[in-house]
């Protein structure tokens, strides 16, 4: 696997910098092939020490002795940069920390980490507060029928799921009934309920599941009740998880992602590290 | 080797004459697709909207014939004589009803005919839709005694009745505070002198037939009953809108943003004129008779103010710019109100809203208190 950690030497660059060495660790642990570049990007020539001092900030906070780490500066717009590395070298993951965008001109332009997620070709995992147990994950899938978040994730990032990994695979059913005559159990019903009586709910949590077992993954379907981000929030604090998996969708005008208010709404109020999977586009 | 200039006669001839080949052939696409449109139309549909039309023009114009005669009523027998009273009367009518547009009708037609003042037209309007939206409830309430869970049987309902309240109460004080200052005096809207001369021509006959053998509150009574049932003719030749499946796709990630169902909630309220009927096409976005939490709060502040869009019409055949002014402020007060929280607070207004509909509906008890709460409150608004 090839994780790309982004510093720009903020204090929300340093919590990237420790998570990408936390799951580096955690892959060789698990005896993945892992390789980990950190990368800073600088609008002009003349601001390479600028940039050997960041790079030489962000190894300073590395356990002595690390292997697969490599450095590399780039030169230009840095989110042009950020995601032509990405792509240039084939990166399967890439690891930023998260500055919210100005109150200003923020909603209509976002911020570098937003625009980032809005181009890039892989995965992205916003680093936020400390990087707890990664062997405990939380995917949040929304129930999109055509496609599965776990088959997603999967399928970009083959080596994240170790044998040991305990995964929650989470569906928050915020509906009410629209009027009074709904027979409305379902709203009301956990996961195991859902499954038996083969509501949509339930059939996309049996699909999920199916899927990482398949891998020899331990799985756990849950379903909560309420407000989404809400309640994603809580479950990842309640089971103290150490990565939060959730999708985002793909613009089909433009080619890059629109951060929709769910997805914005989890990253910024996460106390944890937040993995976002872009969807494919819908055909 | 230089080109020859080209021949601007030939040229133009040439696209004569391929405008004209294909002339024909646009025009019998534009004919084929009318026809095919015609098609479509559901011809009884449009014949019981063209009757409810006339009996909804006709039940105004006998009301406002018929309201003077009431004013002993209002003011005696009811004892309406501020703007608090007739919030309660506005309240407590709707609720008897069943419905809040006759209501908000009748208001203005005492408007019109000096029975009550600007600000007790605006706050009687105010109460009719605070009156409304407890007919939900109400229905849910009736599943609940039946048997039904409360929680699936009320949520709607006390969804419906607290965003209105809550949005309904300060657009309260906002729109007295703009009626008063006269801020949007100056825009207004008429119906034509020749509109109006047709309309007289149409009615003034049957308002004499029915003038021949009913007293002056009689009128207004037989324009109430009149409108009641135009409402009904009205709701029947609704339109079925629904959302295909494919597009509930696409739908799917517009829901959560909150302005997006605001506009779509004031659109399909505009075409609909019933928020009921509004909220049920929601229902395809979830499928199974279920709506998210999060799209369905900023849907009926939009709802709540497209839904005033009869009431307007009702000022426009009274001919009576300062009662157009009335429902202009009603709509202006409440897009205030559902727009300041949608840009500074909408997250804790969604919460707490949210919390006291988790509240209400968690016992019995609490479920008594606000039913209490809401049916004295309207009365002792009206002898306040």
């Amino acid at each position: 696997m090839r994780i790309l950690v982004v510093t720009s030497g903020s204090q929300h660059s340093e919590a990237a910098v420790l998570l990408g060495a936390q799951l580096l660790q955690h892959m060789q642990q698990a005896k993945k092939e892992t390789r980990l570049v950190i990368l800073t990007a600088i609008k002009r020539e003349n601001e390479k020490a600028q940039a050997e001092e960041i790079l030489a900030q962000a190894l300073s906070f590395l356990p002595l002795g690390m292997t697969g780490l490599d450095i590399r500066i780039r030169i230009g717009n840095p989110v042009e940069e950020i995601v032509q590395e990405a792509r240039q070298d084939k990166f399967d993951l890439v690891i930023m920390g998260w500055r919210p965008a100005t109150p200003l001109l923020g909603p209509i332009l976002g911020s570098i980490p937003e625009r980032i997620l809005g181009l890039s070709p892989c995965p992205i995992v916003i680093a936020k507060g400390n990087a707890g147990n990664l062997k405990c994950i939380l995917i949040c899938d929304s129930g999109v029928p055509t496609e599965s978040l776990p088959e997603r994730v999967l399928a970009c990032l083959p080596g994240l799921f170790t044998e040991d990994s305990n995964v929650t695979i989470l569906h928050v059913m915020s509906q009410i009934s629209a009027g009074p005559g709904v027979l409305g159990w379902q709203l009301r019903a956990g996961a195991e309920e859902l499954i038996l009586a083969h509501t949509p709910e339930g059939e996309i949590l049996a699909r999920d599941v199916k899927i990482l077992e398949g891998t020899q993954i331990h799985t756990h379907p849950k379903v909560r009740h309420g407000l989404v981000v809400d309640e994603i929030l809580a479950e990842a604090k309640e089971s103290d998880y150490g990565l939060i998996i959730i999708g985002a969708h793909r613009a089909e005008a433009g080619g890059h992602f629109l951060l929709d208010d769910l997805a914005h709404q989890i990253i910024t109020r996460s106390d944890r590290p937040v993995m976002v999977v872009q969807r494919r586009p819908a055909t | 080797m230089p080109n020859d200039p080209p021949d601007i006669d030939l040229i133009l001839r040439d696209r004569i004459k391929a405008r004209h080949a294909t002339f024909p052939a646009a025009f019998n696409n534009a004919l084929s697709v009318i026809a095919r449109s015609m098609q479509k139309i559901k011809w009884k549909k449009v014949g019981i909207f063209a009757i409810s039309l006339f009996l909804f023009m006709l039940a105004i114009n006998l009301m406002k014939e018929g309201a003077r005669g009431l004013a002993p009523l209002v003011h005696d027998f009811l004892d309406i004589k501020n703007p608090t009273n007739s919030l309660g009367f506005g309240w407590l009518s709707a609720y008897i009803i069943m419905s809040g547009s006759p209501v908000a009708a009748t208001s203005l037609t005492f408007f019109n005919s000096g029975v009550i003042t600007k600000l007790e037209a605006f706050t009687m309007i105010t109460g009719s839709r605070l009156g409304a939206s407890f007919i939900v409830l109400f229905i849910g309430f009736i599943y609940v005694l039946r048997g039904r869970d409360r929680a699936t049987s009320l949520g709607m309902g006390l969804l419906s009745l607290t965003v209105t309240g809550t949005t309904y109460l300060v657009g309260l004080c906002i729109g007295l505070w703009i009626l008063n200052n006269g801020f949007l005096d100056p825009i207004q809207l008429h119906a034509s002198a020749t509109l109006n001369s047709i309309l007289d021509l149409i009615f003034d006959p049957i308002l004499q037939l029915f003038g021949n053998f009913l007293p002056r509150w009689g009128l207004f009574l037989a324009g109430f009953g009149v409108i009641l049932v135009s409402f009904n003719l009205f709701d029947k030749c609704l339109p079925q809108i629904t959302i295909k499946e494919s597009q509930v796709g696409h739908m799917s990630r517009l829901v959560y943003k909150p302005w997006i169902m605001f506009m779509l909630g004031a659109a399909v309220t505009l075409i609909s004129m019933s928020v009921s009927v509004s909220i049920g096409i929601l229902v395809p976005l979830s499928a199974r008779g279920f709506v998210r939490r999060e799209n369905v709060i900023p849907y009926i502040m939009g709802a709540n103010i497209t839904t005033f869009i009869d009431t307007l019409f009702v000022a426009i055949l009274l001919n009576n710019p300062a009662a157009f002014t009335v429902v202009l402020v009603e709509m202006t007060s409440i897009t205030i109100v559902s727009m300041i929280i949608l840009m500074t607070m909408y997250h804790s207004y969604e919460r707490s809203i949210l919390y006291l509909v988790n509240w209400i509906i968690a016992h019995q008890r609490n479920l008594f208190i606000f039913m209490l709460v809401i049916l004295i409150v309207p009365v002792v608004l009206m002898f306040l």
